[in-house]
């Protein structure tokens, strides 16, 4: 099931500027696992030391926020993840 | 909350002519926006528009709060200051600036800085509070604030070329707070000034919006703004029952909803 994950803006440097990833997976927990082992170097934004969501992020399940428990979600074909930073500046 | 009206002068019709030309504005929502009172907490990147398009709509009282003094590098991005204008207190700054562009307004300063003891003080007896902030705890003081006030807040934030902006009305919509999952890194925020730009305009058409009562808010609606892509998205939120700041407001029969809501 292709699942199309949109990275968000802040962490592409860590995407080598990749804007969206097809992923296969079930749940979105699967997805951003998927998403993390074809960019390593997303691990720690996306994921904390307990492999828990970052607080950082929201994540956006066609485009519905997908809080709480938001890993366990389900996810089709087709479906769109959008992760977003919870933003701060002014 | 009714608004209630005020007489329009002749120089408001003058100067206020275009606006009022609009359908959903016309010589009575442009009464409610002289009638109004707004505070808006930031007078920085985000604040700087929302303030100056308020005033230019004719929005009749602003409370404008900022304890910071102008810096070099705020002139980016922060359009209520200006070079000469390094030093002073940003408060000073754009009251000079925004009685300039609109002579005919109120507009009050508060150079303090937002607390949780001051919070319900400062918003307290206003129309709408606009979270024009630069940080994220003092951003979830103002939410609580509004919140338990019954205060509609038009929250906004940046971060380079992105930003977003929702309006929460309490006990109907989703709040600030509602996302919140614990504690995240807070750091200096990389901005130019396009960003806050746009995003504070977006607030300041939500809350002339609101005090019209005209339109479509975005209320459990976020709006996500990605400025390299050239793209506006819009997310669905919904109120978290577990809320600590509005879940209670949510519970049938609760003190609030009997309150506020009727």
């Amino acid at each position: 099931m292709a699942v199309t994950i949109h990275i968000p803006l802040i962490h592409r440097h860590l995407s080598d500027d990749v804007e969206t990833l097809q992923v296969e997976g079930k749940t979105v927990g699967e997805c951003f696992h998927q998403l993390v082992k074809r960019f390593p170097n997303l691990q720690s934004a996306i994921f904390d030391e307990k492999g828990e969501l970052q607080n950082l992020l929201e994540v956006y399940l066609n485009s519905e926020s997908a809080y709480p428990d938001e890993l366990a979600r389900s996810t089709e074909d087709g479906d769109e993840i959008h992760i977003t930073t919870i933003l701060s500046g002014g | 909350m009714p608004m209630p009206h005020a007489e329009l002068t002749t120089t408001d019709l003058q100067r206020y002519d275009r606006q009022i030309l609009i359908r959903q504005i016309g010589r009575a929502g442009q009464q409610r926006l002289k009638k109004a009172n707004v505070v808006i907490a930031g007078t920085g990147g985000l604040g700087s528009p929302i303030a100056m398009y308020l005033a230019a709509a004719g929005v009749g009282n602003l409370t404008l709060i900022d304890c910071d003094t102008v810096e070099t590098g705020n002139l980016n991005r922060q359009l209520l200051h200006w070079q000469k204008d390094v030093g002073r207190p940003k408060s000073e700054s754009a009251h000079d600036k925004l009685i300039q562009i609109n002579p005919d307004i109120h507009v009050e300063v508060r150079c303090t800085r937002i607390d949780d003891q001051n919070a319900p003080g400062l918003v307290a007896g206003c129309h709408g509070v606009v979270d024009a902030l630069d940080n994220l705890a003092t951003r979830y003081i103002l939410n609580r604030a509004a919140i338990a006030r019954g205060i509609p807040f038009f929250h906004g934030a940046v971060n380079g070329f992105e930003g977003r902006a929702m309006t929460i009305l309490p006990g109907k919509s989703a709040c600030l707070r509602c996302l919140h999952k614990g504690p995240v890194p807070q750091g200096v925020t990389p901005v130019i000034g396009v960003t806050p730009g746009i995003i504070g305009t977006i607030q300041a058409t939500e809350v002339i919006k609101f005090l019209l009562g005209q339109g479509d808010l975005l209320t459990d609606r976020m709006i996500h703004y990605d400025g390299l892509a050239m793209v506006f998205r819009e997310f669905q939120v919904r109120r978290n029952p577990n809320c600590d700041h509005c879940g209670e407001l949510h519970q049938p029969g609760s003190p609030f909803e009997r309150k506020h809501l009727g």
